[in-house]
């Protein structure tokens, strides 16, 4: 190697030491401190289970509007939640951003989230929020049904999936959260024989497994599969004409319309608690809420907000009546799935 | 041969010592796990890591069979294609020798990705071939074979360029046949190369994540990020000892196949004659380099382009990359220095030591390849959690987190293997004659180590120092969990968040940048080790 090389490299090295990681060094508000420090310093520090593309700008324009730094740590819900659980006292966490609120429920019984005061937990529609926690939007569970698949021939409920007649035809997804916590909610309202044999009967049929929902909305479109176990908005997100589309089950409050609700709860042990409401409160006023319904083409939670245009409204989607807390009694689910290898 | 000062010895202990502290973090976090989150997985068992509970392999066989299909598949394609580039005579050998590298540039994640979409059904290739679906094993040991074998010819191919045509000349002087005389004199100085090939091999294959998950196929560290993430704190140290077990007879093997300490190479050896090679073998060697190329690297980028295509079409909004781009290069500049300054000591000594410490220290740098990304990280947070809690300084630990010293101690045990594999083939081979001549001239140690050893050593820096980068470049999992409290979304992250929601353009676009720049840090790696 040239010195030149060598210098080179050691310019680039020495450059990037300089201006490298903001966070790290040159800018202290960003760095989780204490919560006690971060109250002063007008920070707030978000544990968000949900994508980067999805909230990422509502968080700069929370910052933008309030001055309030906020430094999100991405992740899966349940690993930053069990992480929660493992940090206690010490965690540097004010806010948990959960993609399935069912966690919340499952925190908020151990005692690690704040009880959230009336007139925040009034703006939100009452399915969608418990006492420490309040949904921000929600999701449908619904089949991504490929272009080929005529309607007549779609099942009129989510029972209709174990009908041979699917047999190499379907996608499902047993590692998603998404999946998990509607099988739970399936063992609460079938019963756990019930839910097991029907799995094993969708089993029969053999059907492609992913490793999450996206790709199986990609596998519908291209044809690999006829129908999909799907959250909705994937297939909006491929722009007016993705060439697949979504279908809730005709038969009302079929335990297949099931809509999933992501929310927020406030550490308990935070004491930054007024800038944690400031964001929740901003995240369920009008602004936020039409946002989700524009951007992320979710359901908003607080009533009067209208969902995007390409997505059916609320109301015609024949909902099931669910109680969250069932979709976050993962633990025998999994036990569950493991049983029946698919896990 | 000089023996390394004491000081250096015990400096090399510690820094390999480093990698138990994860291991420290995680048996801290198992004495005092926290209260479960979810109640009625059931006790973690043994048996579920041998069978799956359908009566298939479990995780643990599986991890074993992809590790050795791999290996088996990777170690002579890659050996094949060092050769091929460097001794081979035919148009373009050398140029595809370069193009054959590529995958070392595509995270195992992209590449596992984009071939699923490309070879899968419904996909521009897969449709046409009417393939069943890419998914489980075998596309796994396919990904991961493409994903190793550019490790595999790198290391090859610098220990095959400091072997001088003198020895392999005499032989055939001799009578010997032109592959007996490569036997003879080249194949022993390849052992070294290849016995670290087969360990960074499957010590890869054994610790990814990217490939299996994208692929579904359910190795150990598929079971383990979910024990992590349900908060299973007993199930992940049980398969983490299932990584040991697959880890340590890997490392026994390798002492046998490392053997006797090696001849020292030649201080300026003249570059080989590339050898004139029958039709057959011509073809056999483009079809090979052909293939790897173009399902290594064309299809893979073809395709990032081609989200990137369609979402331009559909006339989709891409997120800014500047904010990203700029953490990828901070957090990889620092992270491979990190990584350089950790493995130069047991490098050394390794190299240069008498005795058992060498294999000592081998071992135990070999053995951290093993841990997974995500173990390591949960637990290094693990310890400084309970060491800051043990301490009575529980504000230690978001300091700790929060000053990103937990992520680049993180990068550089991650990559500590592939660092030290190179800087200490280069200790290696360095001349003692040289510095014994400086010596007898009355140059002190400190001159030798400057005029003697470094412009000796520096292609092997730079190589370390550019492994360790690309590799954190594409990283996931660490930065991921240690850097989260930074707040640093580089684009790695933007990939895997783009990817998991389905925005396949915005995906694309970080991919492609991902791959630019692991591959301008390759090239800067190739043109030092050519002037060298």
């Amino acid at each position: 190697m040239s010195s030149s090389q060598t210098g080179l490299l050691a310019a680039l090295a020495l450059s990037l030491l300089a201006t490298g990681c903001p966070q790290a060094t040159n800018d202290p508000a960003a760095t989780p401190s204490t919560s006690s420090k971060a109250a002063e310093a007008g920070t707030l520090v978000v544990y968000c289970g949900r994508g980067e593309a999805l909230v990422g700008p509502l968080f700069k324009e929370f910052e933008q509007e309030t001055g309030i730094s906020v430094s999100v740590r991405y992740g899966k819900t349940a690993a930053l939640a069990s992480q929660l659980l493992s940090e206690g006292a010490e965690s540097p966490a004010d806010v948990i951003f959960a993609q399935d609120s069912g966690y919340l429920g499952a925190l908020a019984k151990q005692g690690f989230l704040a009880p959230l005061p009336k007139e925040l937990l009034d703006k939100v529609d009452p399915r969608f929020r418990g006492e420490h926690w309040i949904g921000t939007s929600g999701r449908a569970r619904v089949l991504v049904v490929s272009a080929n698949v005529p309607d007549a021939d779609l099942p009129a409920s989510l029972k209709d999936l174990a009908d041979p007649k699917w047999k190499g035809k379907l996608g499902w997804a047993p590692g998603n959260s998404s999946f998990q916590a509607h099988v739970s909610y399936l063992r609460h309202t079938w019963g756990e024989e019930e839910t097991k044999a029907w799995l094993e009967a969708v089993q029969k049929n053999e059907p492609k497994v992913y490793p999450k929902n996206s790709p199986q909305v990609t596998a519908a479109i291209a044809g690999e599969i006829q129908l999909g176990w799907v959250n909705h908005y994937y297939l909006h997100r491929k722009g007016p004409n993705p060439g697949a589309r979504n279908y809730s089950f005709k038969s009302a409050k079929d335990a297949g319309n099931v809509l999933m609700v992501a929310g927020l709860g406030i550490r308990a042990k935070s004491s930054n608690t007024s800038n944690a409401r400031r964001l929740l409160e901003f995240l369920v006023r009008k602004s936020s809420q039409e946002y989700f319904a524009r951007e992320t083409f979710e359901y908003p939670t607080v009533p009067g907000i209208p969902t995007h245009t390409q997505v059916p409204a609320l109301e015609t989607l024949g909902l099931a009546d669910v109680d969250q807390a069932h979709l976050a009694d993962v633990g025998p689910t999994l036990k569950l799935l493991r049983e029946l290898g698919l896990q | 041969m000089r023996a390394p000062p004491r000081w250096l010895a015990a400096l090399a202990l510690v820094c390999v010592a480093l990698p138990l502290l994860p291991a420290l973090g995680l048996a801290l976090g198992a004495a005092a796990p926290p209260p479960p989150l979810f109640f009625g997985q059931g006790p973690p068992s043994w048996r579920q890591l041998l069978q799956s509970p359908d009566g298939s392999p479990g995780p643990l066989l599986q991890s074993m069979l992809l590790a050795l299909c791999v290996a088996s598949i990777a170690i002579p394609t890659g050996t094949t294609l060092a050769w091929l580039a460097q001794r081979a005579t035919y148009r373009g050998a050398r140029l595809l020798g370069l193009l054959s590298l590529l995958p070392l540039a595509i995270p195992s994640y992209i590449l596992a990705g984009t071939l699923r979409q490309a070879l899968g059904p419904g996909g521009a290739i897969g449709s046409r071939l009417g393939w069943g679906t890419f998914q489980g094993f075998w596309p796994a040991v396919l990904v991961l074979s493409l994903t190793t074998a550019p490790y595999v010819q790198l290391l090859v191919a610098a220990a095959l360029r400091r072997c001088g045509r003198e020895e392999e000349e005499a032989a055939r002087s001799l009578g010997a046949t032109p592959w007996r005389a490569f036997r003879a004199t080249v194949l022993p100085r390849l052992r070294p190369a290849l016995a670290f090939s087969l360990l960074l091999v499957q010590l890869y294959v054994i610790s990814d994540f990217g490939a299996v998950s994208v692929l579904d196929c359910r190795v150990l560290t598929w079971r383990l990020y979910q024990a992590v993430e349900s908060a299973r704190l007993d199930i992940a140290l049980m398969i983490s000892s299932g990584v040991m077990v697959l880890t340590l007879p890997l490392l026994l093997v390798a002492r046998q196949v490392l053997g006797p300490p090696q001849a020292p190479g030649t201080a300026n050896p003249c570059p080989p004659e590339r050898s004139a090679l029958h039709p057959a073998a011509i073809g056999a060697g483009l079809a090979l380099q052909l293939g790897v190329v173009t399902l290594g690297a064309v299809i893979p980028l073809v395709t990032l382009l081609a989200w990137i295509a369609d979402g331009l079409s559909r006339g989709l909004p891409f997120a800014s990359l500047t904010k990203p781009l700029g953490e990828t290069l901070a957090l990889a500049s620092l992270g491979a220095l990190a990584t350089v300054v950790l493995a130069f000591g047991p490098a050394w000594v390794s190299a240069r030591s008498p005795g058992r410490l060498p294999r000592w220290l081998e071992r135990a740098v070999y053995l951290t390849g093993g841990f997974p990304g995500i173990l390591l990280a949960f637990g290094l947070m693990l310890l400084a959690l309970h060491g800051a809690r043990g301490a009575g300084e529980p504000a230690a630990y978001a300091w700790l987190l929060g000053s990103g010293i937990l992520l680049l101690l993180g990068y550089a045990i991650r990559f500590l293997g592939e660092a030290f594999a190179s800087l200490r083939g280069g200790a290696e081979l360095l001349d003692p004659r040289l510095e014994e001549a400086a010596a007898s001239l009355g140059a002190s140690p400190g001159a030798r180590f400057v005029r003697v050893i470094a412009p000796q050593l520096s292609p092997a820096i730079v190589v370390a120092f550019v492994l360790a980068f690309a590799a954190i470049v594409k990283e996931l999992p660490v930065t991921l969990l240690l850097g989260g409290p930074l707040g640093v979304q580089p684009l790695s992250f933007r990939v895997y968040d783009r990817y998991n929601e389905a925005l396949l353009h915005d995906a694309g676009l970080a991919g492609i940048f991902v791959v630019a720049i692991s591959l301008l840090a390759l090239a800067l790696s190739v043109r030092s080790l050519r002037t060298a």
